[in-house]
C-alpha cells in the first residue's frame, strides 16, 4: 500500500473515533437530559397536585442570620407573619390556579386579603383583587404575566414569586450531574439552567435540585446568581405523606448575599378538600360570615 | 508530515476538552456532600389560641406642624373585635378614644384639651346562600379612580384624622344597612341609610366669616336618610358598575335662604358608571356620573353637574407603582359661577424597600378652582411587627378666594406618627 494512502487512513480513524466518541457523549447527554426533564416534570407536577384543593396555615418568618457551629440561626427576633391560604387547580393539566390569602398576624396587616388567578397561558394576564381593611373596598391590581417584570417578594420575605412558582419546567434545559446518598435518602442531582425566554427575568442563571428518588420530591435547592455566584440555599424539612401527597412543612429560604432568611412553616393543613368556587371570588375578601364559615369548614379537616 | 499529525491530535484534544469542559465543571463539585447546614424552626416561638385572638390594640401618637403652629398633637387608643359567632353570623365593633393635647389645634379653637370617642365601626352581619346583610356602623366606598370623588360620595370624611399618615382613619362611618347578592360573575349592592352624615371638620361648631362684621354661619347642616344600589360585573381582566342613589352632599354648602347665608345640604340624584381594566402592568380606570340638584355657593339656585374621572396604575419591571388621575366636574346651566368647569388632577408613586417593610410615596394633586395644589412625601417605616414610624413632609398651597374650609394647611407641614399594634 502507497505510504501516503496508509498515513490518511490512521488520521482518519483517529477523527472517527473523535466523532464516535462525542456522538456517544452528546446522546448520552441527550439521553440524561430527557430523563431529567421527566423528573421534574413529575416532580412539578405532583406539587401542583399537592396545592389542589389544599388549605394551609403557614408561619413565615424573616430574620438575618449567623451560622456558629455550621448550623444557620437567626441573629435578631424575626418578622413573622400568620397566612391563611387555600389554593385550587384548574384547566389543562391542572396548570391554572386561583387562590386567597388572608393574613392573621401581625396585627398591623390582619384582615388583609389577596386573590390571585394565574394562568399557564403566557398569553394570559395574571389576574389579582387585594382588599386593605384600611381602604374599605376590593381593589384590582394590575399585576402582569409576571413574565416581564422582576420576581417580587412574597409578603416581605426572601421568598419570591419565581422561587415558588410552578408549571414552568419547559423554561429551562436539564441535567443530571449526579446520583447517590444524600443525608440517607438516594437522589438526583439536577442541574437546570434557565432557556432564553427566562433569562429576561430570573434572578438565577443555574439551579440545582435534589430530587429524592423515592418519593419525587426536592430535599434541597441550590441557586446561583446571574454572575454563578452561590445566590439562595433552600432547605426542605421535615418531610411528611398527607392524603397521599409528600409534602416539606418547613421549608426555609437562605440568601447567602444578603445573609437574610425566611422560614415558611405549614402549622396546618388540610389537603384535596374541594369548596365552591365561589370562595376564590371577591366575595371572600367582603363578606366576612361566608369566609369565616368556609374556613371553618376547611380547618375541621387540618392535619 | 509527523508535525502535521502532531498538530491534528492537539486540535483534536483541545476540541474534545472543550465541549467536555461544562459537564466537567458541573461534575467538579461532589453536591452529595454539599453543604448540609440547616435551620431549626422550632426556636421561633410558636403561639396557640388565646382568648385575645379577634382582638387588635392600636396605641398611637400623631404631631403635625407648620413652620410656626402646631395643627395636632393628639394621642389615641384604638380597641377593634371581630368574631364569626356563630355559623352565618359576624361581629365587628371598633372603637377609638382620641385625646387632643392643649398644643393641638382643634383643642385651641375650643379653648382647652380635650377627649372624644369615635366608634369606627360597629356592625352585624348575616350571610347565607348567595346573599349577606350588614347592619350597623360602617363604610361604603364606591368608586375606582383614587384621589377623585365622581361616585365616591356615600361615606363622607372626617378632616380631624391625618389625612397623609392614616388613611384608614379618615372616613366618617354612618349607621347603614348593605345587602349584597353575589351571583355568578356580579354583585348587586342595596345600601340604606337612615340619617345620613355630613363632613366632621372639628369636634365643636364650625362658624365662618363670610365678609368683616357679618355674623359668622355655622357650618353645621343635617341630612335625612340616603339610600342607592349598585350592580357590579367582573369579566376577565376588568370590571364594570353601574350605580344610582338619592343622597345629600357630604359637604354643607352655604347657600342664600330668604337672602340669609345658611349652610345646607341638599339632596340630589346619582347616577353613575365606573371601570376598571387591567392589561399586563397597566390598570385603567375611569367613572362618569350625572348629579343634579347641586347647591352654588351664596346664591338660592341648584344646578346640574357632571363629574368624570380617568386614572392609571402603571407597575413598572422593576415594582415601582405610579398613579395619576384627572377629575373634570362640569356643571351645566351656571350663569352664576365662572368656575363653568372644575379639574382636579393627582399623582403619585410609590415603592416598598427593605423587605416590604419601608413604604416609600410621593403624592402631588391640583386643582383649578379654587386654585390649590400639593405635593407630599411619605414614608412608614414598619420598626417591628408591633412598631410602626409614619413620617410626611407636605407643601401646600391655596390662592386667596380659596375654600373658606381649613382642610389642608398652607405652607409646609410635617406629620410624624408612631403606632403601637398587637
Amino acid at each position: 500500500m502507497p505510504k501516503k494512502y496508509r498515513s490518511i487512513s490512521l488520521g482518519n480513524l483517529r477523527l472517527l473515533g473523535i466523532v464516535i466518541f462525542l456522538a456517544a457523549t452528546l446522546l448520552a447527554g441527550n439521553t440524561h437530559a430527557d430523563e431529567a426533564r421527566a423528573i421534574m416534570n413529575q416532580v412539578d407536577e405532583l406539587q401542583r397536585l399537592s396545592s389542589n384543593g389544599t388549605l394551609t396555615l403557614s408561619r413565615l418568618s424573616t430574620c438575618r442570620f449567623t451560622r456558629p457551629d455550621g448550623q444557620f440561626i437567626c441573629a435578631e427576633t424575626p418578622r413573622v407573619k400568620i397566612i391563611e391560604s387555600y389554593s385550587k387547580q384548574f384547566g389543562e393539566d391542572l396548570k391554572d390556579s386561583k387562590s386567597i390569602s388572608i393574613i392573621q398576624e401581625p396585627a398591623s396587616e390582619r384582615g388583609v386579603g389577596m386573590i390571585t388567578y394565574t394562568y399557564h397561558d403566557p398569553s394570559e394576564d395574571t389576574e389579582s383583587w387585594v382588599y386593605l381593611p384600611a381602604l374599605g373596598r376590593v381593589r384590582r391590581m394590575a399585576s402582569g404575566r409576571g413574565e416581564d417584570r422582576e420576581p417580587v417578594s412574597v409578603f416581605g420575605s426572601e421568598f419570591t414569586t419565581e422561587d415558588m412558582e410552578t408549571g414552568k419546567t419547559a423554561e429551562y434545559t436539564y441535567t443530571i450531574v449526579q446520583e447517590g446518598d444524600f443525608g440517607g435518602r438516594d437522589v438526583w442531582v439536577i442541574e437546570a439552567k434557565p432557556k432564553p425566554i427566562r433569562e429576561l427575568r430570573t434572578e438565577y442563571s443555574r439551579l440545582i435540585f435534589w430530587i429524592d428518588k423515592e418519593r419525587h420530591i426536592t430535599l434541597r435547592m441550590q441557586t446561583y446568581d446571574r454572575r454563578g455566584r452561590p445566590f439562595k440555599q433552600i432547605l426542605f424539612q421535615d418531610i411528611a405523606k398527607i392524603n397521599n401527597h409528600w409534602l416539606a412543612r418547613d421549608v426555609t429560604l437562605v440568601n447567602l448575599q444578603s445573609q437574610r432568611l425566611s422560614n415558611m412553616r405549614t402549622q396546618n393543613i388540610a389537603m384535596n378538600v374541594d369548596v365552591s368556587d365561589d370562595f376564590l371570588t371577591q366575595r371572600a375578601l367582603t363578606d366576612y360570615a361566608f369566609r369565616d364559615r368556609t374556613l371553618e369548614s376547611l380547618r375541621s379537616h387540618f392535619q | 508530515m509527523k508535525r502535521y499529525a502532531l498538530l491534528k491530535l492537539i486540535v483534536n484534544t483541545g476540541f474534545l476538552l472543550s465541549l467536555l469542559s461544562a459537564k466537567l465543571h458541573a461534575d467538579y463539585e461532589d453536591f452529595l456532600n454539599f453543604d448540609d447546614r440547616s435551620f431549626h424552626s422550632g426556636d421561633i416561638e410558636d403561639v396557640g389560641p388565646r382568648w385575645t385572638d379577634g382582638f387588635k390594640t392600636t396605641i398611637q401618637h400623631n404631631h403635625s406642624q407648620t413652620t410656626n403652629r402646631i395643627i395636632r398633637q393628639e394621642s389615641s387608643l384604638r380597641v377593634e373585635y371581630e368574631t364569626g359567632f356563630a355559623q352565618y353570623w359576624y361581629l365587628r365593633v371598633d372603637g377609638r378614644y382620641r385625646y387632643f393635647w392643649s398644643t393641638d389645634a382643634l383643642a385651641k379653637s375650643r379653648g382647652k384639651a380635650y377627649g372624644h370617642t369615635k366608634w369606627q365601626q360597629g356592625w352585624l352581619q348575616y350571610s347565607r346562600g348567595a346573599c349577606a346583610l350588614k347592619a350597623g356602623r360602617q363604610t361604603l366606598i364606591w368608586g375606582e379612580v383614587d384621589g377623585t370623588f365622581v361616585t365616591d360620595v356615600i361615606t363622607p370624611f372626617d378632616y380631624t384624622e391625618q389625612l397623609l399618615t392614616d388613611f384608614g382613619n379618615i372616613r366618617r362611618a354612618q349607621d347603614m344597612i348593605v345587602a349584597d347578592c353575589f351571583l355568578d360573575r356580579s354583585q348587586l349592592q342595596l345600601f340604606l341609610t337612615p340619617n345620613a352624615k355630613t363632613d366632621r371638620f372639628q369636634h365643636h361648631p364650625l362658624f365662618i366669616e363670610l365678609q368683616p362684621g357679618q355674623p359668622p354661619v355655622n357650618l353645621r347642616a343635617s341630612a335625612d336618610e340616603e339610600l342607592g344600589f349598585r350592580y357590579k360585573w367582573m369579566g376577565t381582566g376588568y370590571d364594570i358598575s353601574v350605580m344610582y342613589a338619592s343622597l345629600y352632599g357630604n359637604t354643607p354648602t352655604i347657600v342664600l335662604k330668604n337672602g340669609q347665608p345658611t349652610a345646607t345640604v341638599v339632596r340630589y340624584d346619582l347616577v353613575g358608571l365606573t371601570t376598571s381594566i387591567a392589561y399586563r402592568r397597566l390598570l385603567i380606570k375611569a367613572e362618569v356620573a350625572f348629579k343634579n340638584n347641586q347647591p352654588r355657593l351664596l346664591s338660592d339656585q341648584t344646578s346640574n353637574q357632571w363629574d368624570s374621572a380617568l386614572g392609571f396604575e402603571y407597575t413598572t419591571r422593576t415594582n415601582h407603582a405610579l398613579n395619576a388621575g384627572i377629575w373634570i366636574s362640569h356643571l351645566e346651566n351656571n350663569s352664576l359661577d365662572k368656575r363653568k368647569t372644575v379639574t382636579y388632577t393627582t399623582a403619585g408613586w410609590r415603592n416598598t424597600y427593605l423587605n416590604d417593610t419601608l413604604v416609600m410615596s410621593l403624592l402631588a394633586n391640583r386643582a383649578s378652582s379654587p386654585r390649590f395644589s400639593s405635593i407630599a412625601l411619605l414614608s412608614e417605616y414598619q420598626w417591628t411587627d408591633f412598631f410602626n414610624v409614619s413620617l410626611a413632609v407636605a407643601h401646600a398651597n391655596s390662592s386667596e378666594d380659596s375654600i373658606m374650609i381649613p382642610l389642608a394647611a398652607d405652607g409646609t407641614s410635617i406629620t410624624l406618627g408612631i403606632k403601637y399594634e398587637f
